[in-house]
């Protein structure tokens, strides 16, 4: 009976070794994983803190620049200011791309990058626009502030676009008091990354699984991959829409929103830097280059918030590249990662 | 023959029959899965079942609770099991998404204990049972064993280490043992082990000097399961609880006596009762019933090899055929509605209508798919349109390969029957590959 009970393990122990040898010539998914926890600390000390830190500097250039428009209306100002704007609203949507912690606990998209309503804005510079800080954080509509509000205040008067005078009087100041909400969150978020805000330890100990309330990282990896598929679904749905529309009532899709589109999927590529080190080098692969084909594709209207309205051909292109991407990610990537999809609590064992 | 074990049987499966409908409660699952759902996935026939509003749900799996408790304590157990199996089984068919293999197992458990002479409250020395009860249910949890097993005698599993590979990988951050989880070597061993477990364990479980190491490792692997995998819910729980049927008929009694030595009190009437009872034989109309059972118990979860392809792919005969975790598929999928009139396309996301846990169970499964893409068609027809071909663009990721298509975008399945027979829009599996 001892010999048996010995013989048992054994012969399962031998019989895996001999499984292990045959199956790893031609299965490279039998090969060991790395650390999880290793990429997660990578991926947050690396991509998302460094990111959130750009984003914070990059709105204070902005606020600066917006500052010195006001006070001296020129159209090099200008320029200087819509650079800015460009690239602090590019630093973060690339940031929104991760958005998980401080930015999704703060729901920080209301401030940020709600999508503008022009015609709101137009009325409430036609009677008393916000010109503080405060007014713009508790007492105004998301649709009136954020990057996306700041993009249409900065394009100046719809009546005389290119007069720089039109940011000399309540334009700028509703401007001014939107940029510094911008840069207050962003200041708040990359602290809150760094060094924890409102007697809340550091977000990165909790990221990268140290201290109480850690997170597992499997945990932040599930939030991740979850982000992308809904980024990427909710990105498909509105090319499809736009692409199966009514030629006489062509949806609403501007370059605006692909500007965002490119911004996050720059984001993403970031991610796989580290993430990608989980996958089997061909899946790894295949996720990045779908990610440089959607990059490609946006390669002319990435570089700043356009007017306009995109091609046909751009947005069919665009389409087929997302979805596929988005079918990568939201089938081999989760079946690859054992992402749990929705964040689903029902049980499940078939 | 004692019914002391089918007693102790009772207590446990009410109990764990208990914990499975407050899980349901506790979770919110009542509101969630059952009734905020616009929409449901039927079984077969069973189109016509319904959610009650809210209010009414709750109230089901209260007095669900309650039989399961009252069958529990052994008051008027055939009548609370027969009220928890029915309420258990209404619950379950409201909505295909919500399937899980213990589920069936506790239904097809209601059921037993609804026909099995299991004593109730203060009957166990009194009245004899047959033998025939205690192997009865000693059969329904080996054929959960044994085609577990048998459903890992596969090269997926064996040689591949998957899923068991993709899934440790993802615990690597589990204390002490985390470091070694992301190792292929030991999902493969741990394969191995677990189809040696599987379809060695009723024999071990069914010799008496074996039979105390066996529960030991029953209890230690559903442990180990119920803690890598906490998605898998009550299972372990269920098994654990259940398990000790396997041992002879009089162990909650020979148990009680040791318990009662041990606090240095007599044995009292423990020391007495292993004396078997006296039993009525079982008629004839009831030996056919057992071997009618017991068939079914084989033949359902075999019903998968009448069905051309690959089960883990093609889904048809995959319920109640007892293949515990042993598949990891990931899907996506959209529909393209045509109208056929005017030959106009349009794309129908199912998250637009469906919960997370009913699009993430359809993605994968093409029964569940077929069926939704006739629903949109009925919809549109409700609308006063004309009925329009419903298309899908399913993709699905198993076992780790690269995703394929999973159903052929060519047919129209709006027009397609739903139903038992062999589906013909299933793409081959790439399961041979």
């Amino acid at each position: 009976m001892n010999r048996r009970l010995i013989a048992l393990p054994a012969a399962v122990l031998a019989m895996s070794m001999v499984a292990s040898c045959s199956s790893s010539a031609d299965s490279p998914k039998t090969a060991s994983k790395p650390d999880r926890k290793a990429v997660v600390t990578e991926l947050v000390d690396k991509v998302i803190v460094p990111a959130n830190e750009r984003a914070a500097s990059t709105a204070k250039a902005l606020s600066t620049a917006v500052d010195a428009l006001c006070a001296s209306p020129t159209a090099a100002n200008h320029a200087a200011a819509d650079a800015a704007l460009s690239t602090g609203f590019a630093a973060w949507k690339y940031v929104d791309s991760f958005d998980i912690g401080p930015a999704m606990k703060r729901r920080s998209a209301s401030v940020m990058s709600y999508a503008v309503d022009p015609q709101k804005v137009d009325t409430s510079l036609a009677s008393t626009p916000p010109t503080d800080a405060l007014t713009v954080r508790n007492r105004t509509s998301s649709s009136l502030r954020g990057y996306g509000a700041a993009t249409y205040l900065l394009a100046g008067d719809p009546a005389a676009p290119d007069d720089p005078a039109a940011f000399a009087g309540p334009r700028c100041a509703y401007l001014s008091a939107v940029v510094d909400v911008l840069v207050d969150e962003t200041s708040i978020i990359s602290t809150a990354w760094t060094d924890g805000v409102d007697g809340t330890p550091a977000y990165r100990e909790t990221a990268t699984g140290e201290g109480a309330g850690a997170l597992s990282s499997t945990a932040v990896i599930d939030a991740l991959v979850n982000m992308q598929v809904n980024q990427l679904e909710a990105t498909a749905k509105q090319l499809t829409a736009s692409a199966e529309a009514d030629p006489e009532q062509p949806a609403d899709l501007t370059p605006y929103d692909l500007f965002q589109v490119a911004a996050q999927v720059t984001g993403m590529q970031a991610v796989y830097g580290p993430l990608g080190s989980l996958l089997d080098a061909e899946l790894a692969a295949e996720v990045r280059a779908g990610l440089d084909k959607i990059t490609a594709v946006l390669a002319e209207t990435s570089k700043a918030p356009v007017a306009g309205q995109p091609t046909p051909s751009l947005v069919k292109d665009l389409e087929s590249a997302v979805t596929d991407l988005h079918l990568t990610i939201g089938t081999d990537v989760v079946s690859a990662l054992d992402v749990t999809i929705s964040f689903s609590d029902n049980d499940g064992d078939s | 023959m004692s019914g002391a074990s089918l007693v102790a049987f009772r207590v446990a499966f009410g109990g764990c029959a208990a914990i499975v409908a407050l899980r349901f409660v506790a979770h919110g699952w009542v509101e969630r899965l059952l009734v905020a759902p616009g929409y449901h996935f039927t079984y077969p026939g069973l189109g016509w079942v319904r959610p009650l509003p809210l209010a009414g749900m709750y109230g089901v799996y209260a007095v669900m609770v309650l039989a399961a408790l009252s069958l529990a304590i052994g008051w008027r157990p055939r009548v609370a099991a027969a009220v928890f199996t029915l309420l258990f089984v209404y619950a379950e068919s409201i909505d295909v998404a919500t399937y899980l293999n213990h589920y069936e197992l506790v239904t097809l458990l209601g059921v037993l204990c609804v026909v099995l002479p299991i004593p109730g409250r203060g009957r166990a020395r009194r009245d004899g049972v047959p033998m025939w009860s205690v192997w009865l249910l000693r059969f329904q949890l080996g054929v959960v064993y044994v085609f577990a097993g048998l459903g890992k005698v596969d090269l997926d599993w064996l040689l591949r280490g998957e899923p068991l590979h993709t899934w440790l990988a993802g615990r690597t951050d589990l204390p002490v043992i985390g470091p070694w989880l992301g190792a292929g070597w030991l999902a493969i061993l741990l394969s191995w082990a677990g189809a040696i477990f599987d379809l060695t364990i009723v024999v071990f479980l069914l010799r008496r000097r074996t039979r105390p190491f066996a529960y030991g490792a029953v209890v230690a692997f559903h442990l180990v399961t119920g803690w890598l995998f906490p998605g898998i819910g009550a299972f372990p729980l269920v098994m654990i609880a259940l398990t000790p049927i396997f041992f002879e008929p009089t162990w909650p009694t020979m148990l009680w006596v040791r318990v009662r030595r041990s606090a240095g009190r007599a044995a009292g009437d423990g020391q007495r009762s292993p004396v078997a009872p006296r039993s009525r034989p079982t008629s004839r109309l009831g030996a056919i019933a057992i071997a009618a059972w017991m068939i079914v118990q084989v033949v359902v979860p075999l019903r998968h090899l009448a069905y051309p392809g690959d089960v883990r792919w093609t889904e048809e005969g995959y319920r109640w055929s007892w293949r515990v975790l042993l598949t990891e598929k990931e899907g996506a999928t959209r529909f393209v509605s045509t109208d056929p009139t005017t030959g106009r396309t349009r794309t129908v996301w199912p998250d637009a209508e469906l919960a997370p846990f009913q699009e993430r169970a359809m993605s994968t499964r093409p029964d569940l798919i077929r069926q939704y893409a006739r629903h949109l068609a009925d919809v549109a027809v409700e609308h006063g349109e004309a009925r329009p071909e419903v298309r899908v663009d399913a993709w699905v990721s198993i076992g780790g390969r690269p995703r394929q298509r999973l159903i052929d975008p060519r047919i129209d399945l709006a027009d397609e029957p739903l139903g038992l027979w062999p589906a013909r829009d299933i793409e081959p599996s790439p399961l041979s590959r």
